[in-house]
């Protein structure tokens, strides 16, 4: 059975991520019944599985819930609040399980105490389900421990605030039932800002309902309603007298929004206040959460709960000590699994296949496009017209062929993406920083291995501008800037590359701090920091050894980070960049190819071998004549076009032979990141694609030597690694 | 020459190679594959050791020369030379050998580890010893001699002409 548990675990997560955005849409819509049947065969084959694998507890629960969702279907019972609240509960209790199958019967009690709570599915027939939604809170599930407060940011002072409730009287928990409280967790977690928006109509208001209508739709522009007091459905029924409350999650400026409301006909006045709620508001999460901006006073940490959590993030928090809070009211499973990415769901329109399978394919294509080239090379010294036709197509639809098996390795970078607002957050919290994440782009795509390998990268990016690049607070007040930092993360196309880019608005990165530190750290030496201009002193940063920070910080400044991190975006044949201004910021551009496996490369032949240099490193070729090299300081070089171009023997620089005297020498200028240098070969043969195959672990490191590939001919050749042979250039 | 195993009992399976008239032993399972010598691809800068790369059927494999490795003064590759793949950390390497001679059917009882100490000899890098009527086939520790970067002759991981103690 075990060795279907990778596939039971796998298809779990589907069906869980399928039943929760269901139930999301089904409380959106009660009355939208495919949402419903879809839930049901969900659980229901969730439900199987289980059974199969012998899973008790979870085969049990599924059943409870199944049973659940056939009253609501047989009209039994509707779809409140509340029961979405129990089906939730329900939900995350099954994932808990399923994440924990080893320690599965420890749960038994709790999963008892949930199957009972299904087992009553009667309190949800109509008649109870609108007396219980009245209250607003469900009575079984969680106690209320504290009083739940709320605290505002005072953003607009107003003078009259008579019949405007003070900040500090509003209980959110008052206004809110669970669900809408969780969905304000959800958007707490994207830094979204929560809105207390009262507003007063004219007293001799003739058209309430519309008034209020349009201005419950001004506010719908802007952001997410929340709750409207009286409920939308009252304001439309004009059954208020002249006074409501909206509250907004969003992220609009409150000032825009005040006048928009109020340049709204009739409308008295609307008073605007930026809520700051805070953990008493029972979020069961680990720090405290805070509005943006304005109440630095209200940072307390405060002892994080103890919670199931997703790998990202960990390392911030890990030191923290964690305490049990009230663990007996919280469903042990991470709420906040509800909040999480939105999969599209797949239904029938996906197959499951394994990564190896894909790979497999990937090469066989890859071989078959190879031999295809050589094929054609052949068909071409016969004069056959008709094979010369035959040929044509095979080129063509081999081309086809291998346009379609790259774009299933393509995925978008969402997945890629999808962690970080969780992380910048609890970093911007740790480090006592109000930083806004902005994403865009995140449905680029790219090939899937390069995807795996550029989280860390990012992940290192980002957290060096959390912790180095946006000031403090105060510091940011000082210079004018919008107290909250702001990183937006960004990804696009551009030919055959994806750029992916870091910026911040913090303080840039300076240029005669790079230096000095590099001095200190032996990195460079004076004079050689005395020539480099702003641009290159700021490129210092992806030194090896270098940190300005002067504290070591459990997240940066052990001086490791921005090598490696361009060493990885290298070994990806990709390079980044960066672009800092003193003050205003800094940007981060990460260009990556889209594909790994097939490139372009331009065969030379050297010292008896041959070697690929992909194409896309070369600027040009030459011939250069032996008058036209020069010698400086040792070094050989030409000038090209007002250029100085250092000229490197490729078999000297892989210690492979010398340089020979020659007629004429062929040379591949080649570039790299700012690097350019020419390569003198002993013969320049052509492009061709090629495969790219990795070289096994035992040989990983050579210098010079980005892979290899086999020609049509059977033999190996040697792809050249430009960027580091660049590096180190003669070696 | 194969010995008659006793009653049913565990076999070991070996495939015999010589280097330099030392015979040594590579269990049967690890060998992926004997070919004769190709040709290799150089590696620049790689280890002085390594002699290059091939391919083996879309597979770019690594291959040693145990000769050199073992510091061995250079010798004509004949007719006689292979490469055996064998598998090691979960890749592929190839090791070029002055010949391989046999596959060899041991008693698991003939298979014993090395001797503890004698001199001259790195038994940290011998796996086992077989044996064989009067013949003493050397296991050695791939891994070790294959990631290891210091010098290696070839007395340090034979026994000379005294066969060894028993263990």
């Amino acid at each position: 059975m075990e060795e279907y548990r990778d596939l039971f675990l796998a298809e779990a997560q589907e069906y869980l991520q399928n039943m929760t955005n269901c139930l999301l849409e089904l409380e959106k819509d009660p009355s939208d019944n495919d949402q419903l049947t879809e839930m049901f065969r969900a659980a229901h084959s969730l439900k199987g599985m289980a059974g199969t694998m012998g899973y008790e507890l979870i085969t049990e629960l599924t059943h409870d819930l199944e049973n659940m969702l056939d009253h609501l279907r047989s009209g039994e019972i509707t779809v409140g609040t509340d029961l979405v609240n129990l089906l939730f509960e329900a939900e995350d209790m099954i994932r808990f399980l399923v994440d924990n199958l080893e320690s599965q019967e420890e749960y038994q009690g709790d999963v008892k105490a949930l199957q009972d709570k299904l087992k009553n599915w009667e309190q949800f027939s109509p008649e109870k389900a609108a007396e219980a939604a009245q209250a607003g809170q469900v009575s079984a599930t969680e106690t209320e421990a504290a009083e739940d407060k709320a605290e505002p940011a005072a953003k607009e002072a107003q003078p009259d605030g008579s019949s405007v409730p003070k900040a500090e009287d509003i209980k959110i928990s008052d206004l809110l039932n669970e669900f809408e409280k969780e969905t304000l967790k959800e958007g707490m977690f994207k830094g979204e800002n929560i809105y207390y928006i009262h507003v007063k109509l004219r007293e001799d208001s003739l058209l309430k309902s519309v008034r209020a209508y349009m201005v419950v739709k001004a506010v719908e522009a802007q952001g997410e309603l929340i709750k409207a007091i009286p409920s939308v459905q009252d304001l439309e029924d004009e059954n208020f007298q002249d006074e409501f409350t909206l509250l907004l999650m969003g992220n609009p400026e409150a000032k825009e929004l005040q006048s928009t409301i109020e340049s709204i006909s009739e409308i008295d006045q609307a008073h605007i206040t930026l809520l700051d709620v805070d953990e008493e508001l029972e979020l069961q999460r680990d720090e405290e959460v805070e509005a943006a901006a304005a109440q630095p006073e209200q940072k307390e940490q405060r002892a994080p709960v103890e919670e199931k959590k997703e790998q990202v993030g960990k390392e911030a928090l890990a030191a923290k000590a964690k305490d049990e809070k009230g663990d007996e009211k919280a469903s042990p499973a991470a709420k906040k699994s509800r909040a999480a990415s939105s999969l599209n769901r797949s239904g029938d329109k996906t197959v499951r296949v394994e990564t190896a399978k894909l790979d497999n394919l990937v090469n066989l294509v890859g071989e078959l496009v190879i031999n295809r080239t050589r094929v054609v090379e052949l068909g071409k010294k016969t004069e056959d017209e008709a094979l010369e036709v035959s040929l044509e197509q095979l080129e063509r639809i081999s081309t086809d062929l291998q346009g379609a098996v790259m774009t299933l390795r393509m995925v978008p970078i969402k997945q890629v993406f999808d962690r970080f607002p969780r992380m910048v957050r609890d970093l911007s919290v740790e480090k006592g920083k109000d930083v806004n994440l902005s994403i865009s782009g995140e449905e680029t795509e790219l090939d899937r291995t390069i995807v795996n390998q550029i989280g860390d990268p990012l992940v290192h990016l980002l957290r060096n501008s959390v912790d180095h690049g946006i000031e403090n607070e105060e510091v940011r007040r000082k210079n004018g800037k919008d107290p909250a930092g702001k990183i937006s993360l960004e990804a696009h196309h551009e030919g055959s590359h994806v750029v992916v880019s870091v910026e911040d608005d913090g303080a840039g990165i300076e240029p005669e701090k790079m230096k000095e530190k590099s001095i200190d750290k032996g990195i460079i030496s004076r004079e050689e920091a005395d020539t480099l201009t702003d641009d290159e002193a700021v490129k210092l940063i992806f030194r090896s050894g270098f940190s300005t920070a002067d504290q070591v910080t459990d997240v940066s400044g052990r001086g490791v980070g921005m090598d490696v991190v361009k060493t990885s975006i290298e070994s990806l044949n990709g390079t980044v960049e960066v672009r800092s201004e003193v003050g205003k910021g800094s940007k981060f551009i990460l260009r990556l190819p889209l594909t790994l496996a097939i490139i372009r490369t331009l065969m030379v032949g050297s010292a008896e071998e041959i070697y690929a240099i992909p194409i896309e490193a070369i600027s040009e070729n030459l011939f250069v004549e032996p008058e036209e090299l020069r010698t400086i300081q040792g070094e050989r070089v030409i000038t090209l076009r007002d250029e100085v171009l250092p000229i490197y023997c490729l078999e000297e620089s892989l210690g492979m032979g010398t340089f020979q005297e020659k007629e004429v020498y062929p040379v591949v200028v080649v570039q790299a990141g700012e690097k350019k240098a020419g390569l003198v070969v002993d013969e320049l043969m052509g492009q061709q694609e090629i495969v790219i195959k990795s070289l096994s672990n035992f040989i990983k490191d050579i210098v010079g030597v980005a892979g290899a590939t086999v020609l049509g001919d059977g033999r190996v050749t040697l792809i050249l690694d430009v960027a580091s042979l660049l590096e180190d250039g003669r070696v | 020459m194969k010995k008659q195993g006793e009653a049913a009992a565990s076999e070991v399976q070996m495939v015999a190679f010589k280097l330099e008239n030392e015979e040594f032993a590579v269990d049967i399972h690890r060998v992926r594959e004997v070919l004769k010598m190709t040709r290799v691809t150089p590696l620049p800068q790689a280890a002085y050791f390594i002699e290059g790369v091939i391919n083996l059927r879309g597979e770019v494999i690594p291959v040693v020369d145990l000769r050199k490795r073992f510091d061995l003064p250079e010798s004509e590759r004949d007719e006689d030379t292979r490469i055996i793949i064998v598998e090691i950390h979960e890749s592929n390497v190839g090791l070029i050998v002055d010949s391989v001679t046999e596959v060899l059917r041991f008693s698991s009882a003939a298979v014993q580890p090395p001797p503890s100490r004698v001199a001259g000899t790195r038994t940290d890098l011998i796996e086992g010893v077989g044996k064989l009527d009067e013949r003493l086939l050397i296991i050695l520790n791939l891994e070790k001699i294959l990631t290891s970067e210091e010098v290696i002759s070839l007395d340090e991981v034979t026994f000379g002409d005294q066969p060894p103690a028993e263990a």
